[in-house]
């Protein structure tokens, strides 16, 4: 039986979809609902009238709204670059690696597998000033900055939340690119290596726009994870020091769930959902380029 | 296609069924909870503590909603549990959930799960935004609040109802290291100007230990603390009697840039403390002074959680240092109160006489002897300035500290809002710390906080 052209497929499929409708659609749904309605907990346990646009205008009128945009911007992007760089050189190195690479290729995915809060509850304390591992190898090492308290200085705050991101995403793009490189035939780099062409020459004109299709999948991917992030903002910063680690998922928990705005707090989480699917859109536009 | 678009049609409507469903159960959830059973008149036999005589809520189990499984009071109050059962056959679940979702769990259950929870711990500053998911106490049990503290008696009272009994209470108390100080020769700081030169002295001895350590790291409603103390040990308060933000007032700015300059004679990551870090801190021996609540003792006079060279060498005093001297401490308190929603009232109050009476608060600061419930806390003044609880074999005196610091205490403000606003000021001290102006700070900070609350 042929079931891609049977209906049969959908009454199979039709179990699965009820509840990822269930479980998306619905509570979307509601949040769009409630984002043009005033409802603050503290105040009632039911909704109050319609306000239309209102928490909308609110946001954009919000300088801390903006500031984490602000903060999402830098650490997604921090986060991609890093993460993309170790996983181009980690692929790279790895490339007809021997008996070693492969055992090499089977611990990448381990720092991921690795809980996000176990991380960001390490890192915390491996950024201990004087007591921590990575603050006495750092000071060890580069004794200007002996004096930077991490998690309390809002440049290398930000930096270190990136941190337990591109530790984990580097060595999995790695493995993802990995795989997108070996899929390129030999014969081109032989043949520009017959040309004369250096390393360089052929990773920056050969390899690097054959690869840039999976590229585009992995930094899509990390910026979404990104973006999403709240776990190591809880652990970590709790959104300081000031508001310099405050990103918007954990601006609109804090909102949601500290000032119980349920309004304000939908209307933010429509306007996440929306510029994430617009990120996305804007990526399989370029993969088709 | 047909069978495609037909599907798709389906599940669109199913969706819209489901988001119509959960609407209208949100809507009419308040119309069908079922009204709880009235409790027994007031005026019935009681035994000991006003419990209800002949059990009439014998088999009956309560959720108590408690954060921190490991606080000794909690602990001690768990132990009691068998006891409760024994003279009112009501089981109690403790449902042992993090501080940090204490607040989340109160309110958001009380919306989207009435009845779920029957007695439940909140701090005092959540009262106004908690009032309207309490039961008026007064409905259920007689509050007689002349054996508390006047900073505290009145922190389970909002708009006029009682909502919740003091049942955790602390005060602010400066500690320090006598050995040290006895060694270098100095005397307890009364200003704060006193306080800064005191910690410069003591970090600059070469003893290895640094002057003065405090929770300086963005905590959630904890880490504005200290600072609000120094303003009130300034003289000054947070508010306006019109209730509009005063942060930016000459008392404020000053306890910012005290606050500030502490930090450079704290232990290196100071700045990154949190509540229990700073603790931590001055119980390992890293640093020789700090403000921390009273229960804070607890982990000072613990040999195996405070270092041998601390143990037994921890002065103390309720005097917080201020401008020209020393000034009124904090006090607050964690309220035990009982849901509205709740069809166990009755029950619940059972259990709130039970965990506030004088003897059961007595026992608990008396008794040292069992493992992992030895705590200071307690809530009446008879308590505290009993014999029993200053023995030396039980807290050798710290109570009767605890309470004539309660004496001269006040609660910070209480609010509605609190949270919106509290987390202005959680950003502006750590912006603060973080080197930025104080006085420019804590004028936007007082800007938005005005917003907030209009």
């Amino acid at each position: 039986m042929n079931l891609r052209n049977s209906p049969v497929k959908w009454a199979l499929l039709l179990p699965g979809l009820v509840v990822m409708f269930g479980i998306t659609i619905t509570p979307i749904s509601q949040a769009v609902v409630m984002s043009f309605r005033r409802w603050k907990l503290t105040e009632s346990p039911e909704p109050a009238g319609w306000v239309g646009f209102e928490n909308y205008v609110r946001a954009i009128n919000d300088e801390n709204f903006w500031n984490s945009i602000w903060v999402t911007t830098s650490y997604s992007v921090v986060t991609a670059a890093i993460s993309l760089a170790l996983g181009l050189w980690i692929a790279v190195s790895l490339t007809h690696s021997g008996p070693w690479g492969n055992f090499l290729k089977a611990t990448l995915v381990l720092p991921f597998a690795i809980p996000l809060v176990l991380r960001g509850y390490s890192y915390r304390f491996m950024l201990l000033e004087g007591d921590g591992v990575f603050d006495v190898l750092i000071d060890a090492v580069f004794p200007f900055l002996s004096e930077v308290v991490w998690l309390s200085d809002p440049s290398w705050a930000l930096f270190w939340l990136a941190a337990p991101t591109f530790w984990a995403w580097g060595p999995l793009s790695g493995l993802m690119l990995l795989g997108a490189l070996n899929n390129i035939p030999e014969e081109i780099f032989e043949a520009a290596e017959l040309d004369g062409s250096r390393p360089f020459h052929t990773f920056r004109t050969i390899t690097f726009p054959l690869l840039r299709p999976m590229v585009l999948v992995v930094s899509l991917l990390v910026v979404l994870f990104s973006v999403a992030m709240f776990d190591l903002v809880q652990t970590m910063t709790k959104g300081g020091p000031g508001r310099a680690t405050e990103t918007l998922n954990y601006f609109i928990f804090r909102i949601g769930f500290s000032q119980f705005d349920i309004g304000y707090s939908s209307a933010l989480a429509v306007i996440l959902t929306l510029g994430l699917g617009g990120l996305a859109y804007l990526y399989t536009r370029l993969l088709k380029v | 296609m047909r069978t495609k678009r037909s599907l798709m049609s389906a599940l669109a409507a199913i969706s819209i069924a489901g988001l119509a469903a959960c609407s209208s159960a949100a809507d009419t959830s308040s119309s069908e909870t079922e009204e709880a059973a009235p409790p027994p008149d007031q005026t019935e036999e009681t035994i000991q503590y006003g419990l209800l005589a002949g059990k009439p809520y014998d088999g009956e189990e309560i959720t108590f909603v408690i954060c921190c499984q490991g606080a000794a009071q909690f602990q001690a109050w768990r132990a009691s549990a068998v006891e409760f059962k024994n003279l009112t056959g009501i089981d109690v679940f403790f449902t042992d959930d993090p501080l940090g979702g204490l607040r989340e769990k109160l309110i958001t259950e009380s919306v989207s799960n009435p009845g779920s929870w029957d007695a439940g711990l909140y701090f005092d500053t959540w009262l106004p935004d908690l009032a309207q998911y309490l039961e008026p106490l007064d409905n259920l049990m007689t509050v007689d609040s002349e054996d508390y503290p006047a900073a505290t008696a009145d922190l389970g009272t909002w708009d006029g109802e009682v909502y919740g009994i003091p049942a955790r209470s602390h005060v602010m108390m400066m500690y320090y290291r006598q050995d040290i100080f006895d060694e270098l020769g100095l005397e307890v700081p009364a200003t704060q100007e006193e306080l800064i030169e005191t910690a410069r002295l003591i970090s600059e001895a070469g003893l290895g230990v640094e002057g003065f350590t405090l929770n300086y790291a963005k905590q959630p409603s904890i880490s504005p603390l200290p600072w609000i103390n120094m303003v009130m040990a300034n003289g000054g308060s947070i508010f306006n009697e019109d209730g509009s933000p005063n942060f930016a007032s000459a008392e404020g700015v000053q306890a910012a840039e005290n606050y500030q300059a502490l930090l450079d004679y704290a232990p290196a990551g100071a700045a990154a403390y949190n509540e229990g870090d700073a603790r931590n801190s001055f119980a390992s021996g890293e640093a020789a002074m700090t403000i921390a609540w009273s229960w804070a003792m607890e982990i000072f006079a613990n040999p195996a959680l405070a270092d041998e060279a601390v143990l037994g060498n921890v002065g103390y005093t309720a005097a917080i240092p201020g401008l020209t001297g020393a000034g009124d401490p904090i006090a607050m308190s964690w309220p035990i109160g009982i849901s509205a929603s709740s069809e166990k009232k009755g029950a619940a109050a059972e259990w709130l006489k039970w965990m506030t009476n004088p003897d059961l608060d007595q026992r608990i600061i008396t008794e040292k002897s069992i493992n992992g419930q030895a705590t200071v806390v307690a809530n009446r003044l008879s308590s505290m300035f009993s014999d029993e609880a200053n023995a030396e074999s039980a807290n050798n005196g710290f109570s009767n500290a605890m309470g004539e610091a309660y004496a001269n205490a006040k609660h910070q403000p209480i609010y509605a809002g609190f949270s919106a606003v509290t987390e202005v000021i959680e950003v502006a001290l750590s912006e603060i710390i973080g080197g930025a102006d104080p006085q420019a700070t804590l004028e936007k900070a007082e800007t938005d906080a005005a917003a907030l609350l209009n």
